[in-house]
């Protein structure tokens, strides 16, 4: 009961206030959002997006690369 | 006519609404009004039910007796409402389409830059598009000449007009591939079965001589003949090149050429479901906050005492 109180004394009570928690919690929860967003679809579409193909390709160029020096 | 009394306690708007009742309406009235609002319900109702049935008969009917095979839809990477393209294969579709389809294919929307951070490095696209020659001009003497492609070239067209293409073609245009899978109906799965489709004809079954049969074409006689056999490329990444796997890269290919935006659009969609889902929760909170003294009023009825008792 007491929580709310403070939670509603200290962002609810003065509409300055209202506006500050509004920018700073619009803020946060924009970037909470394309955080999750992104760790949500790599994470479902893990090996299909370039990220991560291309090291498969930047290994195979090194590995030539190497071949080309050794002989 | 009416009077309101608002009734306030400490926490709660109570409206009490007292409602003076001058005619006592008949029964009679009241039932034929409710028969009425029971014949408009009924009838509204079967208008629209009626209406969609006939709209949707309709378009089942194209289905059912059309001139092509029904296709068979394949599990494709991309075919959940949150899964992307897969990368590495639309990188061999590339190969396959610069192979194979390049001859009589043009890509005329498609710019090599696109392939950038897509397919391939900035690099790797510099030297494909090094390898191929672009017409450009006109010179100094007013005549186009070749040169080696730049980053900011669109995908060279194997035929410089529609008619040298159809002349090459035994009268057939073959269609530019940069939107194909959006301008054609069931995209992909259309796509590759027709690739795949190839067959003899069924018996007593003719066509003409230049064309080619194929269930899935519409009439079932196609201008291409068939261009995927197994083994005929070979990928830079090694994987084996089966017809099928052919068929499924150049159609993963096509499809990200013809929605570029493919991607990004899944993973708008993705942000868009976790936005609007807590919005939705909390505005209908809000909504049912502001609305409880309005749910919560009492309405009074009273008839008055008959004069002249």
């Amino acid at each position: 009961m007491s929580l709310t109180k403070t939670v509603y004394n200290l962002f609810f009570r003065r509409s300055a206030n209202i506006a500050l928690a509004t920018v700073i919690g619009v803020f946060a929860y924009e970037r909470i959002i394309n955080k999750s967003a992104e760790y949500i679809y790599e994470r479902r579409n893990q090996g299909k997006l370039w990220k991560h193909v291309q090291p498969q390709f930047k290994l195979k160029t090194d590995e030539d690369e190497e071949e080309n020096s050794g002989s | 006519m009416t009077s309101t009394i608002l009734c306030r306690t400490t926490r709660q708007n109570h409206q009490i609404l007292v409602y003076i009742i001058r005619n006592s309406s008949s029964s009679s009235t009241q039932t034929s009004t409710r028969w009425k609002r029971l014949a408009y319900q009924l009838g509204g109702g079967l208008l629209t039910a009626g209406t969609l049935g006939y709209a949707w008969a309709h378009s089942q009917a194209v289905h059912a007796s059309g001139n092509k095979a029904h296709l068979v839809p394949l599990p494709w990477s991309f075919n959940g409402p949150f899964d992307s393209l897969d990368h590495a294969s639309v990188r061999r579709g590339f190969e396959v389409y610069k192979q194979v389809c390049a001859a009589c294919h043009s890509m005329k929307f498609l710019a090599y830059r696109h392939l950038v951070g897509v397919t391939h490095t900035e690099a790797e696209v510099k030297a494909i598009a090094a390898q191929d020659q672009i017409t450009d001009g006109p010179d100094d003497q007013g005549n186009m000449f070749q040169r080696p492609g730049k980053l900011t070239d669109y995908m060279p067209s194997p035929y410089p007009n529609d008619k040298a293409a159809k002349a090459g073609n035994g009268g057939a245009l073959p269609p530019d591939l940069s939107l194909i899978t959006l301008g054609r109906e069931d995209g992909c799965n259309y796509i590759f079965n027709l690739l795949t489709g190839y067959q003899d004809q069924p018996a007593g079954v003719k066509g003409e001589p230049g064309l080619h049969y194929n269930p899935y074409f519409s009439g079932g006689w196609i201008a291409m003949a068939k261009q995927l056999y197994d083994d005929q490329i070979e990928y830079s990444d090694g994987t084996k090149a089966t017809e099928s796997q052919l068929a499924k890269d150049v159609t993963e290919f096509l499809k990200w050429s013809a929605e570029r935006d493919h991607d990004d659009r899944k993973k708008l969609a993705i942000k868009a479901v976790l936005i609007f889902v807590p919005l939705v929760v909390l505005s209908y909170h809000w909504k049912r906050v502001k609305w409880a003294s309005l749910k919560s009023r009492k309405i009074a009825f009273y008839r008055p005492k008959p004069k002249g008792d």
